[in-house]
This record gives structure tokens, C-alpha cells and sequence, in this order.
């Protein structure tokens, strides 16, 4: 205990040193507590300051705390002690890397470094994969971040099936000229997908204009390092400058550099940026415009929703912790966190089944006017913050409302709507909604792919936040039981029969109802 | 309505100057060379200009300012452009990128590197890698800038390598493969391009009638629009009942329209595939399937007429049914 008092004296000692040697003006007039020391009263005061001088503003707090502060005009602050606290205090400031220092090293002085002030095009992108053979690989240190992004959209937006049959007319097993085909009907704005979906093919890459050919840390799609550095993102115009045209990256010629959303991890080669936790962020790639048609609706949807009123952004819902995490890189050099700072890197909470059965409620009521059996089935979008389904075009949900005989049959509903031939043949004609948005050429005929639409002719029916679908039936007398499901399509159900897509469908609801 | 018939006079024109290491186009009438490059046809400022606008047009549309049948016009005379336009190209590059959309520059770009990449001239590569990005100093495409520049520099290397050794005429069609001539029909332009699809009409099996179809619906030039889809309509007059019937509902309209067009000239007994094809999205298909059943039909019509509304067409279509139920598929 005895060496607390000591230390804040040679602190001071070394401090006026340090200045000297500096030569930093402005540091006449001492403050009564000594800066560097640790006090009596349990606060911790330092400095903070470039090579330039002192920083002013630079956000100060005790690493994996909440507590934090600003520096003041000559770059001192002072923070409370704990305890039994951690041991280090790191600083951040726009424009410079994270700095940090031992308390125990007094005085506490922490050297801001500037953050290079050019991308540098020539970087060459860290690899994602966990390898032995390369100590700098993403997933060596950060495991669980890299399984849950692994299990994510963004880990395969240039490899998903889906996307790729679409691309270039493949089917599911890769079998061209299948259905509908950007590459054959389209051949010239094959480049315009690789902007989002494959961000970090290198210009006079021939995968550039045909992403069957991605290869290396590219074909890993929206990776980590690409997302690392982000240093500005809406760039243009959002919604037509597109993923990687609407960014600003900035690579390191030297060394290593790394933007994210915590401000305290001190490695040298990290900085702090507000805009990860922010829908703008993700607005470059869910913004789209392609080829005169609204493609991609998401920003725009929660720019419009009460949810961005109540300062929720993407990352609320799409990046919530999952509460099991507390060190995002156990063992190599990651501390214990509280684990509400460390963010899904999955994207959905849990999986998209998931957030879709959070999302959108169905609840039904059964009235009998007139000797009649009606059903009445409300669906609503609650607590999201965009459109249902949002995301890419095609995307729709089917509501089916089926009676049921005494015998188990299907039998047909007396009245109310039915579901349109593009609801797919297993479906078409049986009682039910469409909540999509279907595409039409310019004859007015739908659902085209969108490279060959005529936005003026589209048709809007998704669910809106917070606003109620509801929808009446009349059941027949013979109805003893009423099947009503909802599903979540990716695409139309005639093109994914065609590329024989497995996994087109996810039911959010499935559910018997025994009418009175 | 004055676009069209320049348009067709410039495509015509470029299959006559073209580079193409094939004298069979020669004998149309030429115009003088460009300037710029011999490759290309003397246009006047009137043309180049309505060439500007077509870039633009296209521009417009890619960024969703135009709608409809405006919007889709612009898009096929920009899918028309030919080698001739290649100067007016690159000055719709440059102005792309220098605005906030980045589609229509990448797509721009794109087009230059295929109609570029099929040049065997030096001075046109030259004129482009000079004129590609000229005066722009700070855009998002600096990158797809700088690799057409390379693109230009390095065609024009193998090209002039080629004309110092000889060796400019390319591998023969006759020699090449049913999947290089489907290559080449993508990429290949001018006489080049017709001696693959005419290569590729003689070929058996479903890569060849897929080339086809592709070139049927997607050919740059109008005359070789034209000659692909005769040579498709040729190839499937070959194919037998079964082939067809799977033609009929191919994802390619062209091949649609074809096999249409081949089952009505041989009164195959596919009426019901012919009726389904009454609904098709594209009123070319419905055209051409509508044809057929009236010769199936020795000429008596049930409709719908070219201009019919939703209700009479539903009408026409349930006539037909009801004849080809009557039919009993006979």
C-alpha cells in the first residue's frame, strides 16, 4: 500500500520530465492533483495526448468499462479507481488508433497515434478462416465470432446457392440453363452484383464480371476484414451507389488497422467508429436500385418506421448480443467483457426463423354473424423495423387457411380471397393471402426477375410495421377443423421448383384451430 | 421514330468496315472510315450525337428516371449498339462516372470490354485506352477505368503480335467445339459471329439450340438477330415431337416463339402446350403460339386479336380448350 503515494510523486516527477523533453506549451499551471497519480480518493488522472501535443475530447475510460471520460483542453483526465478494477486505461480519439497504459506505470500517458490518411489499394485482405498456417487469419483469435458470422448470410453472399442459380442460371446442383439467368438475359450488368455480394474482388479480376469465378479471401463475400474496414459508408447516393462504390475504406499501407464498435481495445492497430453501430453502416448493400428497379428496400423501409424514431438501428435487432459471449478472443489477448457489448455476428438473433416468428403475429378470431362461421385472421408486424419480408425482391409470405373435414379432408372455404397462380401450384386457389412484392414487366405479366421489370407495375402488398392484415373467411358448415400456416419464401415458388431449391420455405406458423 | 433507321443504317455499316479478318461483309456499300480508327464508319455529328443521347437514354433508364415502354426502348437500342459506337461508349463511361449511380458505368464498361476485347484494331484500342477516363481526375470507378486502359493495352499488344506474324485469322468454326462455339456466340461479333451461329445451326444436341436461343434474344446487330433466329427456327424444324414439346417451354422466349412457329408449320399435336403458351408473359410467344393453333386449327381462329383486353383473351383461351379437348389430343 505503501507504494500508492510514492508512485503519484514520481508520476509527477516524470511527468514535468516527459513535457520537457516534449517541449509541450501550455503546462505552466499544474492542476492540485497530480497528473499521473493514483489519489487518495480513489481517481486515477493522466494525460493524453500525439505528437503533437495534447488532445482534447479524447474518450478515456478503464478498458472493458463503462466508466469513461473526456480529456480536457490540455489533454489531462481523471478517472475513479476500483478496487479490485482492471489495471489499464485505454483512449480514443477520431482520427487515431486506441492507445492504452498500465495504471501501475505511472504516469498514466497515453500516446495517440494518427490513423493512416490513404487507402492503400494494393492491402491484401486477411483471410476469415481459423489455419495454423497463417497466424493472422480472423477466426485463429476470434472463434466465436467467426462460427456465428460463418453461419451467416454475409459468410455467403457470393457462394449461397440461391443467389449464384439466380446469377447465372444454374440450378441447385449447377446445371445451366435453368430458369431465370442475369448472366443470359443481362450479360452486361453481371459486374454491377460484385459491389456487394463479392466486395473485395480486385479490379481486372475476372471474377469481377463473373462471380462464378471468385476465388481466395474474396469468395468468403462480406468478410471480416472488409467490414473492418469501413471507415464511411453512404457515400453517393444511397441506393444507387452500390456496396463497395458507396464506401470508404481505409487499408493500411503498413502494419494493421481495424475499425469496430469498442473503443478500448489497445492491441495499436484498432480504432473506434460510431458508424458500427449505426443503420447507416449497412445502408450501402441494403439500399438498391439495380437497373431502374427498387431491388433492395430495407434502408429506406426503416428510415420510414417508428422503430428508427425510437433510435433503434440495424445492429439493435441484427447484431444483439446473444448474452453468451464474454471474450471475443479467449486466450489471445481478449479480456472479459460484459457480455451485452460483444454483437451477434450471425445477424439474426438465434436464426431467421427465429426473428421471423418474433416478428410477425398471427392471431385469430372466430364471430358467427348471420348463421355464418367466420374466421378472422389478423397478421401484424411487431417490434421490427422494416418491412415483412424485406431484403431481396422476391421474398414473400403466404398466408393458407384450409378447412378440414370430419374425415381429415381439405375441403373449400365458402368465402374470402385466395391465393394468386404465383403463390405456387401446391398452394394456388386455397384460401389464403400474399404479403410480397411482385415485379412485373411492362405487358403488366408477374413476377419477372427484376432485371426484366417495369417498376412502375409493382405491386406492394408486404406487412408494414405495426399495422394489422386482418382478413375475414367463411368457413363451410362441414369445417370441423381450420389448418392455418404462414410461410417465408425466398423466391417464387415456380422458379425455386424449377432450380430445385431445398430450402425455399420456412413456416412461421402452423397451427389447427377447432371452430365453435 | 428517326433512331431506329440510323441505327440499322450504323449497324449495317459497321458489319462493312469491321475488323472481322472476313471480306464476305464487304460487298455492301461502304462508308469512309473514321478518323479515329479505320475499324469504324465516318459518322456524321448529327449521328454521333443521337448515339450520345442512345448512351444516355440508357443511363436514364439504368437509374430508374425512365418507365415503361420508354424505359424498355432505351434499353434495346443500347443492347443494339455496335462496334461503331464504341467512341460514343466510352463518353457515356466517362460521364457515368463521374455521377453518384455506379450501375450504369460498370455495365457501360462491360460492353466496352466485350465490343473491345473482339477488335483487331490497333488504332481503335489506342484511341480507346487514350480516351477511357480522359480528364477525370477523381471518381468511385477509377479502378474499372484503369483496368479498361489495361484491357486496351493489352489487346492492342496481342493484336499487333498477331498482324506481325500473320496470324490475325482466328481458329476456324468448323474446327471448334459445341461449348467454344456457345462461348463464341456470346463474345464473337460481325462475320465472325454469324460463321459460329451458322456453324452452330448444324450442330446436334440441347447446347447448340440453347446458343442459338441466347443469340436469338440478345445480338447486338439486327442482322444477325435475324439470321439466329432462322438458323434456331432451322435447327428445331429438325428436332422431333418430344423435343419440342420441352422447347415450348423453355426459359429462352426466342426458342419458345421458334418451337411455336415449328409445331405449327408441322401440325404436331401439341395443342395443349400451344394453349398454355396463350398466357405467356411475352406477346411475341403468344403471337407465335396463337399462329400455330390456328394452322393446327386448318386456319379457323378463336382469337384473341392482337390488341385484345384480359377478358377476351381468357375468353379465346377457353375456346381453344375446348376445341383441343374435343381434339381428344389428336
Amino acid at each position: 500500500m505503501a507504494s500508492d503515494v510514492p508512485a503519484g510523486r514520481l508520476s509527477l516527477f516524470a511527468l514535468l520530465s516527459l513535457l520537457a523533453i516534449l517541449g509541450v506549451a501550455g503546462f505552466g499551471s499544474i492542476s492540485p492533483h497530480p497528473i499521473g497519480s493514483t489519489n487518495t480518493l480513489g481517481s486515477v488522472e493522466g494525460h493524453v495526448h500525439d505528437a503533437r501535443g495534447p488532445i482534447e475530447g479524447a474518450l478515456v475510460r478503464w478498458k472493458g468499462q463503462a466508466r469513461a471520460t473526456r480529456t480536457d483542453g490540455r489533454g489531462r483526465f481523471h478517472l475513479p479507481q476500483f478496487m479490485h478494477g482492471p489495471q489499464r486505461i485505454t483512449a480514443w480519439r477520431d482520427g487515431y488508433l486506441i492507445a492504452g497504459a498500465d495504471v501501475n506505470r505511472l504516469p498514466v500517458v497515453l500516446d495517440l497515434r494518427p490513423l493512416p490518411t490513404r487507402d492503400c489499394d494494393s492491402y491484401v485482405w486477411v483471410d476469415p478462416t481459423p489455419s495454423r498456417a497463417s497466424n493472422d487469419n480472423c477466426g485463429n483469435c476470434h472463434a466465436e465470432i467467426y462460427n456465428e458470422w460463418s453461419a451467416s448470410g454475409h459468410a455467403r453472399s457470393v457462394t449461397n446457392r440461391q443467389f449464384l442459380s439466380l446469377y447465372d442460371g444454374t440450378n441447385w446442383h449447377g446445371k445451366p440453363w435453368v430458369g431465370w439467368s442475369l448472366r443470359d438475359e443481362r450479360p452486361y450488368g453481371l459486374g454491377v452484383c460484385t459491389a456487394c455480394h463479392a466486395p473485395t474482388v480486385p479490379h481486372g479480376d475476372p471474377a469481377y464480371f463473373d462471380l462464378s469465378k471468385v476465388q481466395r479471401v474474396a469468395e468468403r463475400g462480406v468478410h471480416c476484414d472488409y467490414c473492418h474496414k469501413i471507415a464511411d459508408t453512404g457515400l453517393g447516393t444511397i441506393g444507387l451507389t452500390h456496396g463497395r462504390f458507396g464506401i470508404e475504406l481505409l487499408r493500411p499501407s503498413e502494419g494493421q488497422l481495424f475499425l469496430g464498435p469498442l473503443d478500448d481495445v489497445d492491441r495499436g492497430e484498432d480504432t473506434y467508429s460510431p458508424l458500427y453501430k449505426e443503420s447507416r453502416y449497412c445502408a450501402s448493400c441494403h439500399e438498391g436500385t439495380v437497373f431502374g428497379v427498387h431491388v433492395y428496400s430495407t434502408y429506406s423501409e426503416w428510415l420510414d418506421s417508428a422503430a428508427r424514431k425510437e433510435g433503434k438501428q440495424c445492429q439493435t435487432c441484427h447484431m444483439k448480443p446473444t448474452g453468451r459471449m464474454t471474450n471475443a478472443a479467449p486466450g489471445h489477448g481478449g479480456i472479459e467483457r460484459d457480455p451485452k457489448t460483444l454483437a451477434n455476428h450471425r445477424f439474426f438473433a438465434g436464426s431467421q426463423l427465429d426473428m421471423l416468428r418474433k416478428a410477425v403475429n398471427v392471431s385469430t378470431t372466430f364471430e358467427s354473424p348471420h348463421d355464418q362461421r367466420r374466421l378472422i385472421v389478423e397478421v401484424r408486424a411487431e417490434d421490427v423495423g422494416h418491412r415483412v419480408p424485406t431484403g431481396f425482391v422476391d421474398r414473400h409470405l403466404v398466408l393458407i387457411v384450409v378447412p378440414i373435414d370430419k374425415g381429415g379432408n381439405q375441403i373449400e372455404m365458402l368465402a374470402g380471397p385466395t391465393l394468386p397462380k404465383h403463390a405456387g401450384r401446391a398452394v394456388a386457389g386455397l384460401a389464403g393471402r400474399l404479403y410480397g412484392r411482385v415485379l412485373k414487366n411492362a405487358e403488366g405479366q408477374g413476377p419477372v426477375p427484376f432485371w426484366r421489370a417495369d417498376d412502375s407495375q409493382t405491386v406492394d402488398t408486404r406487412l408494414i410495421p405495426g399495422q394489422s392484415e386482418r382478413t375475414a373467411f367463411i368457413l363451410p358448415e362441414d369445417a370441423r377443423r381450420v389448418l392455418v400456416q404462414l410461410k417465408h419464401r425466398r423466391t417464387w415458388p415456380e422458379q425455386a421448383e424449377l432450380k430445385g431449391w431445398p430450402n425455399n420455405e420456412l413456416t412461421i406458423v402452423d397451427q389447427f384451430l377447432d371452430p365453435p | 421514330m428517326g433512331q431506329e433507321p440510323i441505327m440499322t443504317t450504323l449497324l449495317t455499316l459497321t458489319l462493312c468496315v469491321a475488323f472481322t479478318g472476313d471480306d464476305s461483309s464487304r460487298s455492301k456499300p461502304e462508308r469512309k472510315p473514321s478518323a479515329i480508327a479505320p475499324s469504324l464508319p465516318a459518322l456524321t455529328d448529327e449521328e454521333e450525337d443521337k448515339l450520345d443521347e442512345t448512351v444516355d437514354r440508357f443511363i436514364q433508364q439504368d437509374i430508374g428516371k425512365l418507365r415503361g415502354a420508354e424505359a424498355k426502348k432505351a434499353l434495346t437500342n443500347f443492347n443494339k449498339l455496335g462496334a461503331e459506337a464504341i467512341p460514343a461508349l466510352i463518353r457515356g463511361m466517362n460521364r457515368a462516372a463521374l455521377i453518384d449511380d455506379s450501375c450504369p458505368a460498370l455495365v457501360i464498361a462491360q460492353k466496352l470490354q466485350r465490343l473491345l476485347g473482339a477488335s483487331n484494331d490497333p488504332e481503335l484500342l489506342q484511341y480507346a485506352r487514350e480516351n477511357i477516363g480522359a480528364g477525370i481526375k477523381r471518381s468511385r470507378h477509377m479502378g474499372t477505368i484503369q483496368e479498361l486502359r489495361v484491357f486496351c493495352t493489352q489487346r492492342k499488344t496481342l493484336v499487333m503480335r498477331q498482324i506481325e506474324a500473320g496470324v490475325v485469322q482466328a481458329k476456324s468454326v468448323k474446327t471448334m467445339s459445341v461449348a467454344e462455339l456457345a462461348s463464341a456466340a456470346g463474345s464473337d461479333r460481325g462475320a465472325r459471329l454469324k460463321g459460329v451461329l451458322m456453324e452452330l445451326e448444324k450442330r446436334q444436341g440441347d447446347e447448340a439450340i440453347r446458343a442459338l436461343g441466347s443469340a436469338a434474344g440478345a445480338a447486338y446487330e439486327e442482322d444477325i438477330l435475324k439470321l439466329a433466329r432462322d438458323l434456331l427456327y432451322r435447327n428445331l424444324s429438325r428436332q422431333k415431337e418430344p423435343v419440342l414439346k420441352e422447347k415450348l417451354k423453355d426459359d429462352r422466349t426466342e426458342v419458345r416463339i421458334a418451337a411455336a412457329r415449328v409445331v405449327g408449320e408441322k401440325k404436331m399435336r401439341l395443342g395443349d402446350a400451344l394453349v398454355a403458351l396463350l398466357n405467356d408473359d411475352e406477346a411475341r410467344v403468344r403471337d407465335a403460339a396463337h399462329q400455330a393453333l390456328v394452322r393446327l386449327n386448318n386456319g379457323s381462329d378463336f382469337g384473341p386479336s392482337a390488341e385484345a383486353g384480359e377478358k377476351e383473351r381468357s375468353e379465346a383461351v377457353r375456346k381453344w380448350r375446348e376445341w383441343w379437348a374435343a381434339q381428344n389430343g389428336k
